[in-house]
């Protein structure tokens, strides 16, 4: 497995759906009284909302180091094509990098994954401004304003973590 | 309300944590709104004000709970091992949801603070072709097929999605899209889940996937077959149905006993007349399809409804317009038709030209739902058993008791032919007969009567036995009483069909049964004949009561009991004593055969045949 699926899998599968996401799917139902969990506000305060800042930079990263850690080129460093000289690898691993970038969808995939993790930074944004999450009672704000922005949010991350999945799980050659 | 239980089988969600709460779970709980009672959790659970369910959840995995150094490995045997356990008895699971990619191998200090106890994953584990879950699945449909089971991930639906489809799952329920309805929705659709309304008591597995069958048929607005033995409750189930609905039950449910109506009456009860339509229409009526415009009408023992009438019916159902009798002019009306038969209706279509072949298709365009007959959910008898005694204790003002688990024992060992309608009779005479007892015992329970097949049969497998029934501990007297007593204007013209042989039959088999027995009261032992001289004329005597009888006429009583209407030749030919008497009446009374078959007045066509 490369060590870029490793780190999208921790991001994506790890954090992003099997934490954050459950956390915001609860606050909603905690916000909207279907659900009571004495110090729950308090725990959303200060671990779950409070990594987006620092999870939000690591997926920029992740997207960033995509095109060089997912191309066929890195193929050339594993055997059978590590065999060849090093005047080849440079230019057909070139070539084989460029085809991919032109005719395989990874433009479209990086496009959408990083609109989805601008407006989830947005809604983040807006959740903090609307939640005053900087204050332990950031709860006790007009409740309709903060379910909007939470619901929003929520959303976000849903998509980004759908954009996320599409990537490809090995690496292809087109 | 009883809630349903779910079983999730979820490497992250699952897992033990050393120290403090499984977080994760805890929130996924919250996003699903379903309880947590794995049970494995010291810290207060948290209040849900209206739960979907109650779950279960399970590693998949040991160790339960790993600590940093320890290695984590699938764990197939243990999951089937939790599972069997959890689906052998009530309350079972409604729904068994599995993660796809489990992740393996040594928990790490990375790995661990990362999230407490999860193994840093090996190569492999999270490819597709390799995933735990999909074993898991394919294990589980082995070994419980009854159990349905979804798959809950986050991974992409895509990369399993002929998979988990080929290998049984009901469907993927994706995290993160609108968890809770989708959720709720898996259960109503998927899971096996009583009768919350408490209509319909029972839950047994064959019970559970009648009534989710009833659900999903009740989604929409094609017709729906229900089929069973007579007194399974297939009314219920209809109204269980139609409570399904998008309606919720509020649109009319209305019923039309096609058993208890007269063939004349069929087509106006259905369709309504105008005024004038026949001798006595009187004013113009509206028929229950236009009662139940919008709504559900429900037609039980659809294989009683006269021809005339199925043609009108399968006309309305077509058109969707209703012309009354005597009318000119229809209507156009929305229903839904759910009927109910516990004939082998089929057999009618193209046997007897009796049921049209174009209607029933009709009648099921939504497809065919079958309920269980009562032997084949004994396991629910206890909880109807308190419910009708508890019914018959109210409606009689008797004092309230327990059941006896010997009688229960009993009543769950017995055929039912009549199902549930028997068993609610049965258990209501019980109660009155014993009014101020505090324990149901066996004793105060009489089994159902066979049916008649099933009485049949056991006649021709052994007529040497008396049947071991309740009827054969009761006093003459109260077996006279119930047979000239049995109330025959109470069932339908289906129940009275070809019942005269039967009943003869009975008759014949209770009077050869009646002779044999006044015989052998009447043996004489001696030295010489331990077994018994047999002595005919003193038997004959015995039965008829006569102050005198001769023999002549005693002969020709026994002559004439064995040539009664479906006498049985195997017991007249099996019991020695029988044969014994009646070889000798013969052979005293060859010559007077035929004059006193006359006396008798037997069927001649009807000798010899049994």
């Amino acid at each position: 497995m490369r060590e870029w699926q490793r780190r999208r899998g921790r991001l994506n599968h790890d954090w992003l759906k099997n934490q954050l996401s459950p956390v915001l799917g609860k606050w909603l139902n905690v916000i909207s009284g279907e659900v009571e969990d004495e110090g729950f506000a308090e725990r959303l305060r200060r671990s779950a909302l409070a990594e987006w800042p620092e999870k939000r930079h690591e997926i920029a990263a992740l997207l960033d180091d995509f095109l060089c850690e997912m191309s066929p080129r890195t193929l050339f460093l594993e055997p059978p094509l590590s065999g060849c000289d090093n005047e080849t690898k440079k230019w057909l691993g070139e070539l084989v990098h460029q085809r991919w970038v032109e005719t395989s969808e990874t433009q479209a995939l990086l496009s959408e994954a990083m609109y989805c993790l601008e407006q989830a930074d947005l809604a983040y944004g807006a959740l903090v401004s609307e939640g005053s999450l900087a204050t332990p009672h950031f709860e006790e704000v007009k409740l309709e304003l903060l379910l909007t922005a939470a619901v929003r949010f929520r959303k976000a991350c849903e998509a980004l973590g759908r954009a996320l999945s599409k990537f490809p799980s090995e690496v292809t050659t087109a | 309300m009883i809630l349903p239980r779910i079983f999730i089988v979820d490497d992250f969600f699952g897992r033990g944590v050393s120290s403090g709460a499984n977080e994760e779970r805890r929130n996924l709980c919250g996003e699903y709104l379903i309880e947590d009672i794995t049970g494995d959790e010291a810290e207060p659970p948290q209040r849900i004000r209206t739960p979907i369910a109650q779950a279960v959840f399970w590693r998949g995995q040991h160790p339960h709970r790993a600590s940093v150094g320890d290695t984590v490995e699938n764990d197939l045997p243990a999951t089937l091992e939790r599972i069997g356990a959890g689906w052998a008895e009530p309350p079972r699971w409604a729904l068994v949801l599995l993660d796809l990619c489990f992740y393996t191998g040594r928990v790490t200090l990375a790995s661990d603070r990362k999230a407490r106890g999860v193994p840093e994953g090996r190569t492999g584990d999270d490819d597709p072709a390799n995933y735990f879950g999909m074993a898991l699945l394919r294990a589980i449909r082995e070994h419980f097929p009854d159990l349905p089971v979804a798959i809950l991930s986050s991974k992409p639906r895509a990369d399993v999605a002929q998979e988990f489809s080929r290998a049984g799952a009901v469907g993927f329920l994706a995290r993160g899209e609108d968890d809770k309805d989708v959720l709720r929705e898996f259960l109503w659709r998927h899971g096996l889940i009583p009768d919350e309304t408490g209509a319909i008591v029972g839950k047994s597995v064959a019970l559970l996937k009648a009534l989710r069958s009833a659900r999903r048929a009740g989604t929409t607005r094609r017709n729906v077959l229900l089929r069973g033995e007579r007194g399974v409750g297939k009314e219920l189930l209809a109204a269980y149905l139609h409570r399904s609905g998008m309606g919720g039950g509020h649109e009319p449910f209305v019923t039309v006993d096609s058993g208890a109506l007269q063939a004349s009456l069929y087509a106006s009860e259905l369709f309504g007349h105008v005024r004038g339509a026949f001798t006595g229409a009187d004013r113009d009526r509206t028929g229950r399809l236009i009662e139940a415009d919008s709504g559900d009408l429900f037609l039980d023992e659809i294989g009683n409804m006269p021809y005339d009438a199925q043609t009108g019916l399968l006309r309305a159902i077509e058109t969707g317009e209703v012309v009354p009798v005597g009318g000119r002019s229809g209507r156009r009306v929305d229903v839904r038709v759910l009927s109910a038969t516990n004939e082998d209706i089929e057999v009618s279509t193209l046997e007897k030209g009796g049921f049209r072949a174009d209607l029933l298709d009709r009648l099921r365009q939504g497809g065919t739902i079958a309920l269980p007959p009562l032997r084949a959910r004994s396991e629910d008898i206890l909880e109807l058993a308190l419910g009708f005694v508890r019914e018959a204790e109210k409606a009689t003002g008797a004092r309230e008791r327990t059941i006896d688990p010997e009688a229960l024992a009993r009543l769950q060992q017995l055929p039912w032919p009549g199902n549930i309608r028997e068993l609610r009779s049965r258990l209501f005479e019980a109660v009155v007969a014993n009014r101020d007892v505090e324990l149901l015992a066996s004793e105060h329970l009489e089994a159902p009567q066979p049916s008649r097949k099933d009485s049949g049969r056991k006649a021709a497998a052994s007529h040497t036995t008396s049947v071991d029934t309740p009827l054969a501990t009761a006093s003459l007297e109260e077996v006279l009483q119930s047979m000239s007593g049995f109330d025959f204007v109470s069932l339908r013209a289906a129940d009275l069909v070809g019942k005269l042989p039967e009943i003869e039959a009975a008759y014949a088999e209770m009077l050869a049964r009646y002779l044999a027995a006044a015989l052998r009261t009447q043996l004489r032992h001696t030295a010489r004949a331990p077994e018994g001289i047999l002595l005919t004329h003193p038997a004959l005597v015995l039965m008829t009561g006569a102050e005198r009888l001769s023999a002549t006429k005693a002969y020709d009583l026994i002559i004439g009991l064995r040539h009664l209407p479906g006498a049985p030749s195997s017991v007249w030919d099996e019991d020695p004593v029988l044969r014994e008497a009646y070889e000798r009446a013969m052979a005293r009374r060859r010559p007077e055969r035929k004059k006193a078959r006359a006396r008798l007045n037997l069927n001649p066509k009807t000798q010899g045949k049994t």
